[in-house]
C-alpha cells in the first residue's frame, strides 16, 4: 500500500483544483443528505415530544389501587410507573416502558393476567394505550418495523435526490482531466498493475472523504439548523401547537445514527465513484494513454448555429463542445434540472397558495378573509341587533355583513309546483354585493338603496327564466314555541355547542311548537336569472326554483313576526380592519358575555395558511440554494477541466497566431452554448411541467371543485433567464480565470508540459 | 544465448478501409548484452514494435519471448509485474510522473513492487546520472536532459532484462544527446545490459552493436556494426 498511498497523497496535494472540487462536491452532496436526515429526525422528535407532552405514557390504566400500581413496578420491561389519585377518588397510573419487547399487546395482556389487575384487555374504559408514543419510542418489534419501513422510504427518497448528486461526485471524479488519465497510463507502462491504479484512485477518494465527509456532516447540520430556525420564525409551530408547548417541544435534534448513515452512504458513494473511474481508466491501454495527448476526434459537424453567429470562433467552440458529447450532455442536463427546479418551485408554491386562497374565498366572498360569526339564539328574534351594534362599536371591523335565512316561498302558478322552493335571504347593506357575487356569481340588479326604496324583493331564478311578475303571493311558515321551550332552547345555545342530548331537546321543542302559515302579497322589485356556472357546486336545483333576496329592513320591519317567536340567528360576516384588530376581535368574540359565536375564521385560516406556505417557501429556498450551489460547482468543474484537458491544443492554436483575446472569446462562446441549450431545455421542461400539472388537476377532478391553477406558461421564464445569467457569469469567470492561469507559461512550454 | 525472441509479430490498427499494418511478420532475436539500434522512416512501425516488446501493447498475432517467458501468455497482473521488473522504458518526452520528485520517479518501479529501494544503489545511480543535487526536484523544475536522465535512471534502477528506448535523444541538443548515449553505452558495457534503441540519428545507431532497419512494418536490413 505504500506506493498507492504515496501516489494518492501526491495527487491530492499537487492537483489542488481537482481535490478542491471533489471535496466541495462531497461536501455539498453530504450536506444535503445530512440536512434532510436531520430535518426528518427533528420532525419525528418534535412530534414525539408534543405527543408526550399531551399524553405522557405508553399505557395509562385507570382506577388501580396504590398497591396494584406499586406491584407493576417490578414487572418486565417497565421503566417508570406514576400513580396519581384525584380528589374524586378515581386514580390513573401512567406507565412508561423500556425498549426491546416482542409484541406490546401480548405483553400487556400478560401483565393484566400476572398482576391480577381485575380486568381483561378488552375493557377499553379501563386503560389508554398511546400507540404513537409506543412507536416513536421503538418499544416493540412492530414499532421497530414501522420505524424501519419509514426510514427505508425516506432513505429511498434521499437516495433518489442523491442520484442527481451522484452525478456531481461522479463528474468530479470522472470528467477529471485527460492529463490524469495519461499519468495513470504512464504508471501502467512502467509496471503499475491495474489493481494498483484502481487502489490509488480509491485511496484518493477515501482521503478526500476524510476532509469532505466531516465538513459535509457539519454543513448539513448547520443548514438544517438554519432552515429550522427560519421555518420556525414563520410561526408555523404556533399554528399547530399551543405557543407555550411549542416553545418546550419544538427543538432541534441531531441523531448520531442518521449522521453515521449519511457518512457511510457518502463514503460508499465516493468509493463506488472512485472505483468506477479506476475501472474506466484501466480499460484504456497504456499506449493509448501515452501516445494520445488529447481525445481522438472522430467526427465533426461542418455547420453549426454557433458558427453562423460567432464565425470561426463559434465554429471551433461548437466543435469542441460536440467532441465530448457525454460531458456536454451531463453539463446541460444538470444545468437544466437545476434551472427548472429553481424556477418552478416558487411558481408552484405561489400558485398553490393562490389556489388554496381561492377555495376559501369561495365560501366567504372576501379577499382578505372574514370571521363568520353568529349571535346566540334568543327568544327575541331581534336580539341580534344589539350584538351587531356592539360589534360595530368595537372598531375592529371595517364591514359587518349579515344575512338571515327566512322560510318564505312564492306561491304562484307554475312556480314550485313540485313543492321545492328556493330560500329567503334578508341581507344587509355591507353584505349585499358580496352576497350576490358569492351565491349567484352576479352583480346585484339594483343598488341596496333602490331595493329598500322599492319596498319589494329581488326574485332570483335558479333554474329557468326570470319570472315575469311585478307582484307575487308569498307563503310564510311560522313556528311558535311555548315560553317554557324557549327557555330550554336558550339554555341549549348558551354554550354554543349542541350535543346529542341538547339536540333532542331542540327537536322535541320543535315538534311541540305551534305551526302557523301566513300568506302575503309582496312586490317584486327585480327579477334575475343566475349564471349557471355559479351553481355548479350545489348541484342543479329543480326547475322553477326561486330565491328571494330582501333587504334586512324588511325583516326587521315586520317579516320576523311571520317566522315565529324565535329566529335562526343571522350569519355575520365580519371583516377585520387589520392584523392587530384581528387578535383583539378574536378575544372579544371569545368572551361569552358578548353573545357571539365564531363559526368560521377565514382570517385565521389565511394566517395559518400563510405560515404554512412561508414554511414551505423557506424550506424550498434552502433546497434551492443547495441546487444552485451544486449546479455551480458542477459547471465550474466541467468548464475548467474542459479547458485544462485541451491545454496543449489551445497552446498550439496560440502558436499558430491565435491571440489571447480570441482564446477568451472562444471559451466564452463555449459557455454560452452550455447555458443557452440548458435554458431552452428548462423552458420546455417547465412548460411541460405546467401542462402536466394542469392535466393532473383536470384528470383528478380537482378542477370541478373550483381549483384553477392558471399558471402562465411563461411564468418561470424570468427566473430561468436569471438563473442562466448567473450560470453564464460563473462559467465565464471560471474559464477566464483558468485561461489566465494558463497564460502564465509560454505556449511552447504548454505544448508539452503537464498539469 | 538469446534473451529476446520475436516471432512473426503482426500488428494492425483500425478496420476495413482504415486498416494499417504497423508490423507485418517481424521476427528476430537479441542475445543478452546486445545493444541494438532500430532505425527507419517515420511511421514505419518502430514505436509499435518497442511497445509490444515492452508489454504495453498487445500484438495482433505473433509471439514475444523474454528470458524464455512468453510475454503475452501472462495475465494482466503478471504483465504489469513483468513491465515493472523486466523492462525499462525510455521515451522521447520522458513521461515522468509530474507529481513525484526525481528520486521518487527513479525508485517508483521498486516502490510499486513493494520492495525497499536499495539506498546504496540509488546514491550510485544518482551520481552516475549527475542528479545528486537535483534529487528532490519535480520534473517541471528540470531541464530536458536532466528529465531524460531521470527516466534512464528509472529504467535502469530495477536492473531489468531489457531497456527499451524510443528516440531517447530526439528532444535533446547534441551535447545532451552525447551524454545520454554515453550513459546508455556505459551501462550496456558495465552491467551487460541488453538494450534496444530507436533512433533517427545515424551517429547514434553506429554506436550500437547491431542495426535493424524497419520499413512499412517489415525488417529490410539487419547488420552488425562490429563495434564489439
Ligand atoms: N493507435 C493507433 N491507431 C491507428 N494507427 C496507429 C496507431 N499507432 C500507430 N499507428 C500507425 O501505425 C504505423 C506505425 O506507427 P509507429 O510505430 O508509431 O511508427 P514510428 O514509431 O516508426 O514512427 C503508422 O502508420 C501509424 O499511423
Ligand atoms: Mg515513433
Amino acid at each position: 500500500m505504500k506506493f498507492e498511498s504515496l501516489m494518492a497523497i501526491r495527487y491530492i496535494f499537487k492537483q489542488k483544483r481537482h481535490s478542491l472540487l471533489t471535496i466541495i462536491s462531497i461536501f455539498l452532496a453530504l450536506s444535503l443528505m445530512t440536512a434532510l436526515f436531520t430535518g426528518y429526525y427533528t420532525l419525528t422528535c418534535v412530534l414525539r415530544e408534543v405527543n408526550y407532552a399531551n399524553n405522557p405514557y405508553h399505557v395509562r390504566i385507570y382506577d388501580l389501587t396504590k398497591e396494584q400500581a406499586e406491584s407493576i413496578k417490578s414487572y418486565d420491561h417497565i421503566d417508570t410507573v406514576e400513580f396519581k389519585e384525584f380528589i374524586a377518588g378515581n386514580t390513573q397510573t401512567d406507565i412508561m416502558l423500556k425498549k426491546g419487547m416482542k409484541d406490546f399487546l401480548t405483553w400487556f395482556q400478560q401483565l393484566l393476567k400476572d398482576k391480577e389487575l381485575g380486568f381483561e384487555s378488552v375493557d377499553y374504559d379501563r386503560y389508554d394505550i398511546n400507540m404513537s408514543l409506543k412507536n416513536y419510542d421503538l418499544i416493540d418489534d412492530e414499532a421497530r418495523f414501522n420505524q424501519l419501513q419509514l426510514l427505508c422510504i425516506l432513505y429511498v427518497f434521499i437516495i433518489f435526490i442523491a442520484m442527481s448528486l451522484r452525478m456531481i461526485i461522479d463528474t468530479a471524479f470522472e470528467i477529471s482531466s485527460k492529463e490524469r488519465e495519461r499519468q495513470f497510463g504512464m504508471l501502467e507502462s512502467i509496471g503499475a498493475s491495474p489493481k494498483q491504479i484502481v487502489r490509488i484512485i480509491t485511496l484518493e477518494g477515501l482521503m478526500l472523504c476524510i476532509v469532505g465527509v466531516p465538513l459535509g456532516l457539519l454543513g448539513g447540520i448547520g443548514s438544517a439548523w438554519l432552515a429550522f430556525r427560519s421555518v420556525l420564525s414563520s410561526g408555523i409551530a404556533e399554528t399547530f401547537i399551543a405557543p407555550a408547548l411549542a416553545k418546550r417541544t419544538v427543538t432541534f435534534h441531531i441523531s448520531p445514527m442518521y449522521l453515521a448513515l449519511s457518512a457511510v452512504t457518502g463514503l460508499v458513494w465516493v468509493l463506488l465513484s472512485a472505483y468506477g473511474t479506476g475501472m474506466r481508466v484501466i480499460k484504456i491501454s497504456p499506449v493509448q494513454a501515452i501516445t494520445s495527448g488529447g481525445g481522438v476526434v472522430k467526427k465533426v459537424r461542418r455547420r453549426s448555429l454557433a458558427g453562423l453567429i460567432f464565425g470561426w470562433k463559434g465554429k471551433l467552440a461548437s466543435r469542441n463542445v460536440r467532441r465530448q458529447p457525454k460531458r456536454f450532455i451531463i453539463t446541460v442536463l444538470s444545468l437544466t434540472l437545476s434551472l427548472s427546479l429553481y424556477s418552478s418551485v416558487e411558481v408552484v408554491v405561489d400558485n398553490a397558495q393562490i389556489a388554496t386562497k381561492k377555495m376559501i374565498m369561495m365560501d366567504t366572498g372576501s379577499d382578505e378573509g372574514v370571521m363568520l360569526l353568529s349571535p346566540n339564539i334568543s327568544a327575541d328574534p331581534l336580539a341580534y341587533k344589539d350584538t351587531v351594534e356592539n360589534l360595530k362599536k368595537t372598531g375592529y371591523f371595517k364591514a359587518i355583513g349579515m344575512d338571515i335565512l327566512g322560510t318564505a316561498r312564492l306561491k304562484e302558478n307554475g312556480i314550485n309546483t313540485d313543492g321545492r322552493s328556493g330560500s329567503t335571504y334578508y341581507v344587509n347593506k355591507d353584505w349585499y354585493e358580496p352576497f350576490f357575487k358569492v351565491n349567484y356569481g352576479l352583480e346585484p340588479p339594483m343598488t341596496y338603496e333602490e331595493l329598500e326604496a322599492s319596498g319589494g324583493f329581488i326574485a332570483v331564478s335558479l333554474n329557468g327564466d326570470p319570472i315575469d311578475l311585478k307582484e307575487a303571493n308569498c307563503l310564510y311558515f311560522g313556528k311558535y314555541y311555548s315560553d317554557d321551550d324557549l327557555k330550554k332552547l336558550e339554555k341549549v345555545y348558551s354554550d354554543g355547542e349542541v350535543d346529542e342530548d341538547e339536540f333532542k331537546v331542540f327537536r322535541e321543542a320543535g315538534e311541540r311548537a305551534e305551526k302557523r302559515n301566513t300568506e302575503k302579497k309582496v312586490k317584486i322589485a327585480a327579477s334575475v336569472k343566475i349564471d349557471d356556472s355559479a351553481f355548479g357546486r350545489y348541484g342543479v336545483p329543480a326547475e322553477g326554483t326561486v330565491d328571494i333576496v330582501a333587504p334586512i329592513s324588511m325583516y326587521e320591519n315586520g317579516d320576523y313576526e311571520l317566522f315565529g317567536n324565535y329566529s335562526y340567528p343571522p350569519n355575520i360576516y365580519a371583516e377585520v380592519v387589520d392584523n392587530a384588530s384581528y387578535s383583539a376581535a378574536l378575544k372579544y368574540v371569545e368572551e361569552p358575555k358578548h353573545k357571539v359565536e365564531l363559526f368560521f375564521d377565514a382570517v385565521g385560516l389565511y394566517q395559518d395558511m400563510d405560515a404554512v406556505f412561508t414554511g414551505i417557501r423557506l424550506g424550498s429556498a434552502f433546497l434551492n440554494i443547495f441546487i444552485a450551489l451544486i449546479a455551480m460547482v458542477n459547471l465550474v468543474n466541467i468548464i475548467t477541466t474542459g479547458l485544462i484537458n485541451r491545454k496543449s491544443e489551445l497552446a498550439s492554436m496560440q502558436c499558430v497566431g491565435m491571440t489571447e483575446g480570441q482564446l477568451y472569446g472562444m471559451s466564452i462562446v463555449e459557455c454560452l452554448q452550455f447555458v443557452i441549450t440548458a435554458a431552452v431545455f428548462s423552458v420546455i421542461l417547465c412548460i411541460l411541467l405546467i401542462i402536466g400539472t394542469e392535466a393532473f388537476v383536470h384528470v383528478t377532478g380537482l378542477a370541478e371543485d373550483g381549483i384553477k391553477l392558471g399558471i402562465g406558461y411563461f411564468e418561470p421564464v424570468p427566473k430561468i433567464l436569471l438563473g442562466s445569467a448567473a450560470a453564464f457569469a460563473v462559467s465565464t469567470i471560471a474559464s477566464l480565470l483558468t485561461l489566465r492561469n494558463m497564460q502564465k507559461t509560454e505556449p511552447v512550454e504548454r505544448l508539452r508540459s503537464v498539469d | 544465448m538469446e534473451l529476446l525472441k520475436i516471432e512473426d509479430l503482426c500488428k494492425t490498427y483500425g478496420k476495413g478501409e482504415n486498416e494499417v499494418k504497423a508490423l507485418d511478420k517481424v521476427s528476430f532475436t537479441v542475445p543478452k548484452g546486445q545493444m541494438l539500434a532500430v532505425i527507419g522512416p517515420s511511421g514505419s512501425g518502430k514505436s509499435t514494435l518497442l511497445h509490444i516488446i515492452g508489454g504495453v501493447d498487445r500484438p495482433t498475432s505473433g509471439k514475444v519471448w523474454l528470458d524464455g517467458q512468453d510475454v503475452y501468455e501472462q495475465n494482466n497482473k503478471n504483465l504489469a509485474i513483468f513491465r515493472r521488473r523486466q523492462v525499462g522504458l525510455i521515451y522521447q518526452f520522458y513521461n515522468l510522473i509530474p507529481v513525484l520528485s526525481a528520486e521518487e520517479n527513479i525508485t517508483l518501479p521498486m516502490i510499486m513492487d513493494g520492495r525497499k529501494p536499495d539506498k546504496e544503489r540509488l546514491e550510485k545511480l544518482l551520481k552516475l546520472l549527475d542528479l545528486t543535487e537535483r534529487r528532490d526536484h519535480l520534473p517541471s523544475q528540470l531541464s530536458g536532459g536532466q528529465q531524460q536522465r531521470v527516466s534512464i535512471g528509472r529504467a535502469m534502477f530495477t536492473s531489468p532484462g531489457v531497456i527499451l528506448a524510443d528516440e531517447p535523444t530526439g528532444n535533446l541538443d547534441s551535447k545532451n544527446s552525447a551524454e545520454i548515449m554515453e550513459l546508455l553505452r556505459n551501462s550496456n558495457r558495465d552491467f551487460n545490459q541488453t538494450m534496444i534503441i530507436i533512433t533517427h540519428d545515424e551517429n547514434i545507431a553506429l554506436q550500437c552493436d547491431r542495426i535493424i532497419t524497419v520499413s512499412d512494418g517489415h525488417i529490410v536490413n539487419d547488420v552488425l556494426t562490429g563495434i564489439n
